[in-house]
């Protein structure tokens, strides 16, 4: 049953409440599109919300961290803590689980929950979590975005929103993730400088990331969810990338088979 | 310590048409599944990749029972647990809608028949799930521990997700 609070969201279903008060998820990277998804988690009524971040919040940050105010650069406030702020702001009764540190500290913890909003920089954070949530039969939503500059051309801004759904395609499926551009992150590591963020794309981002969970978790389009939808900053559009039509989408994951044992759970020793 | 069952909605839909096909004399359908587990920080996942349905001949013919399986479903399920190395819980399904419970009878002589699965794979979880129409309900017998814990979650995951036998 809805509440006076959801009454203006009551087409997602009559169990909307009660799914979104049920459901686990967990934001990993309390950034520009992390603060995002969290903002709207606690309006929509998740009530059981881990968020992980190793930072504190910095000046540079303010041009984009929902949530944060001068102060909590002035004394250095977790990102974390800002976040539960603002989820406890909206909905006192919510559990938060504060994740301090790097996710892979928090591995097991984050093992446990039902939905996965990544919103880590780089492509081999994403690579390692994919690997993570394939593993443990998570969904993850990916967010990121980008801004690269071509000589004399105006700036070009860029993002992503991916659905690695077990047993879909993956990042590497969908040519997101390849040696190419994940050696070229390596040869780069430690001089690559601070990375462009401004806060609006992230905002399309993040929103675009709630709004595929909510129809992940209610059904109300009665559609299935994009799995790849690619931002264009600079025209403000958010679509499927042309070359999605080159991939046959039904294939099953040869990365991540979804019927191997092996590939799932804690690693044993098997002895043969 | 909770135990948390997670499954694809593809494997979660076979194995409910699976266990909805009528059989000659038995009145509900058996099979098993098998996963891996993950220790958590509350407790233990249980990654469910695979379902076997106990065959039609296996089957004893027991009219006080919804069904009644004989030696050699127990034996091959068994095996496969052992192959994969893998969790293995003991399924069926009472059709009706809202929270399923598992019966006296069920209680008394299903865990016996998954108590081998702690000697050969004795680093895995086993247990009972038992499905109805919108819910499941499960026990599971975590390694080092005697007695059974409920399953305190089923997540299936897929579009729409569904979280069943939510008892958190």
């Amino acid at each position: 049953m809805t509440t006076e609070r959801t009454s203006r969201q009551s087409f997602l279903g009559d169990h909307s409440d009660d799914q979104f008060a049920r459901v686990s998820v967990a934001v990993l990277g309390l950034g520009g599109g992390g603060s995002h998804i969290v903002q709207q988690l606690g309006h929509i009524g998740f009530s059981r919300i881990g968020i992980c971040d190793p930072d504190v919040a910095e000046e540079s940050n303010l041009n984009r961290l929902v949530g944060a105010t001068e102060k909590d650069v002035e004394v250095g406030a977790r990102k974390v803590d800002i976040a539960s702020r603002m989820i406890k702001g909206l909905r006192g009764t919510a559990k938060v689980q504060v994740l301090f540190g790097r996710w892979e500290e928090h591995a097991n913890t984050i093992a446990d929950v039902d939905l996965i909003f990544g919103c880590l920089d780089g492509y081999a954070a994403r690579r390692d979590l994919e690997s993570f949530a394939r593993r443990h039969l998570i969904p993850l939503i990916d967010i990121g975005m980008d801004v690269h500059r071509a000589d004399g051309a105006a700036p070009q801004m860029s993002g992503q929103v991916i659905v690695s759904m077990p047993g879909g395609p993956c990042m590497w499926c969908l040519n997101y993730l390849n040696n190419v551009v994940l050696t070229r992150e390596a040869e780069k590591y430690g001089a690559a400088g601070p990375r462009p963020q401004v806060v609006w794309p992230n905002g399309i981002l993040a929103s675009a990331a709630v709004g595929i969970a909510v129809d992940l978790l209610t059904g109300w389009t009665q559609q299935r969810p994009p799995i790849y939808l690619e931002l264009d900053g600079n025209s403000l559009t958010l679509a499927p990338p042309a070359r999605l039509a080159l991939y046959d989408l039904q294939k099953p994951c040869r990365h991540f088979p979804a019927d191997d044992v092996d590939h799932h759970g804690d690693p044993v020793f098997k002895v043969r | 310590m909770t135990v948390h069952v997670r499954l694809t909605s593809a494997l979660y839909k076979d194995i409910r048409a699976d266990l909805e096909r009528p059989h000659e004399f038995a009145a509900e359908r058996v099979g098993f599944a098998y996963g891996r587990q993950a220790l958590t920080s509350s407790g233990v996942l249980v990654i469910v990749i695979a379902f076997d349905p106990v065959a039609d001949s296996d089957y004893e013919d027991d009219p006080s029972v919804g069904a009644r399986i004989g030696a050699p479903a127990i034996n091959k399920a068994l095996q496969r647990a052992a192959s994969l190395g893998a969790a293995a819980f003991h399924v069926h399904a009472h059709l009706h809608a809202g929270p399923p419970r598992f019966s006296r009878t069920d209680l008394a002589q299903l865990p016996p028949v998954m108590e081998p699965f702690a000697h050969i794979v004795s680093n895995q979880t086993r247990g009972l799930l038992v499905f109805s129409d919108d819910d499941c309900t499960g026990l599971a017998w975590v390694p080092g521990e005697r007695s059974s814990r409920r399953v305190s979650a089923v997540t299936v995951v897929g579009s729409p997700m569904q979280l069943i036998g939510v008892r958190r």
